[in-house]
């Protein structure tokens, strides 16, 4: 029991987050198992790089852990640790970029491990379809600003309102409406032309 | 460029006025085109996209990410390491003294409050003090979340604190405050 009394799962996030602010290892790993796939896959799509997504996750977990105190609504820690991770994710893209002279082409490896994407199991055409579908998406999400892409797989991919998402990125919920239909109009644009 | 800003007279709109967000939130919510929309070429233009957009998207939401299981105990062998040092009181003082972190008894309390009966009632901050110029006796001070409608038993908490700390750690409490505060969400 020394290193953290039990934590129950169905305690809420508020309170799993004061408890990590005041040092208790276990409630901060129960946050950990909660978030680590969602905010994984945020920085998977958003740099499309499994090495580099995992060197963000970890410093987002660091650092929620070292500043958990800073946190002003412990029930927001979902948001907090997304603003953090959306802050790495923009680090590593902007290094990138000034690193390299020529552009990207496309975003290597940024498929999940599941291929069962929930329509057709039993039907390799249209499987295949579906997966097409997707590679095509991937494609054009990596020709998006990174503002842009990041608003998108916050909204869509995550089902954060636009409030929610206006605290991640830090700017107004209209400026997140411009955004999102801004990358909207560009993404349809490239899968009319792909289909 | 059909939805692109280029040819759009207003930004979002398509020249026949049309608002490409409204059609989208059409496409998400599976609604029937309406009459208009199934006759002008510039929203079937931008349907045939949304369409494609909309199916690509629900895949790749739907795919599962699964974060590498060395992560998790990479991170957590860093905050184990930082929550270390913490502080302590003493268990034991003599020839051969013995410490417990505040962090460990602080825990022992939480899981206290957590298992209590009923269930309802959940521990936040949790403070742990030494009481001056003793050895083995703490002040603490814990936050504890009431969720429900039932008044909580306090006295009971109380006792339950006591018994399990002196069970689990071997400390004797001196002064025991609890901040009571109302859950909104069970």
């Amino acid at each position: 029991m020394a290193g953290g009394g039990p934590v129950t799962a169905d305690v809420d996030d508020g309170t799993l987050a004061i408890r990590a602010a005041d040092g208790d290892v276990a409630a901060f790993e129960m946050l950990l198992r909660r978030y680590s796939d969602r905010v994984f896959g945020l920085a998977l799509r958003m740099v499309g790089d499994r090495g580099e997504a995992e060197d963000i996750a970890q410093e987002v977990f660091v650092t929620a852990w070292r500043r958990m105190a800073e946190l002003a609504d412990p029930g927001a820690v979902r948001t907090w640790l997304f603003r953090i991770a959306h802050r790495q994710c923009l680090g590593v893209l902007r290094r990138r970029r000034d690193r390299r002279t020529d552009p990207v082409e496309a975003l290597p490896e940024t498929a999940g491990t599941a291929v069962g994407v929930g329509t057709a199991a039993g039907d390799p055409a249209r499987l295949a379809e579906a997966g097409a579908g997707v590679e095509a998406l991937r494609r054009a999400l990596a020709g998006l600003p990174p503002s842009q892409r990041a608003v998108w797989l916050l909204a869509e991919v995550d089902g954060l309102s636009y409030a929610e998402i206006a605290a991640v990125v830090g700017s107004s919920e209209q400026a997140v409406r411009g955004r999102l239909s801004r990358a909207r109009a560009r993404l349809a644009e490239v899968m009319r032309a792909w289909r | 460029m059909a939805l692109n800003r280029g040819r759009l007279a207003r930004p979002g709109r398509l020249p026949c006025g049309r608002n490409v967000d409204a059609l989208w939130e059409q496409v998400r919510s599976g609604a029937a085109p309406d009459e208009h929309v199934s006759s002008c070429p510039h929203c079937r233009t931008a349907l045939e996209g949304l369409r494609a957009l909309d199916a690509a998207t629900r895949d790749l939401a739907h795919e599962e990410v699964t974060a590498p299981p060395g992560l998790l105990e990479r991170i957590m062998r860093v905050v184990r390491t930082e929550a270390r040092r913490g502080a302590t009181v003493p268990l034991v003082v003599g020839p051969d003294p013995a410490h417990v972190s505040t962090a460990a008894v602080a825990a022992v309390v939480r899981f206290a409050v957590d298992t209590a009966p009923g269930g309802r009632l959940r521990a936040r901050r949790c403070r742990v003090q030494p009481a001056a110029g003793t050895v083995d006796v703490l002040d603490v001070t814990v936050e504890v979340v009431a969720f429900g409608e039932t008044e909580p038993d306090l006295d009971g908490l109380r006792r339950r604190i006591g018994s399990v700390l002196a069970a689990h750690v071997g400390l004797r409490l001196r002064e025991l405050r609890l901040d009571l505060v109302r859950g909104e969400n069970p």
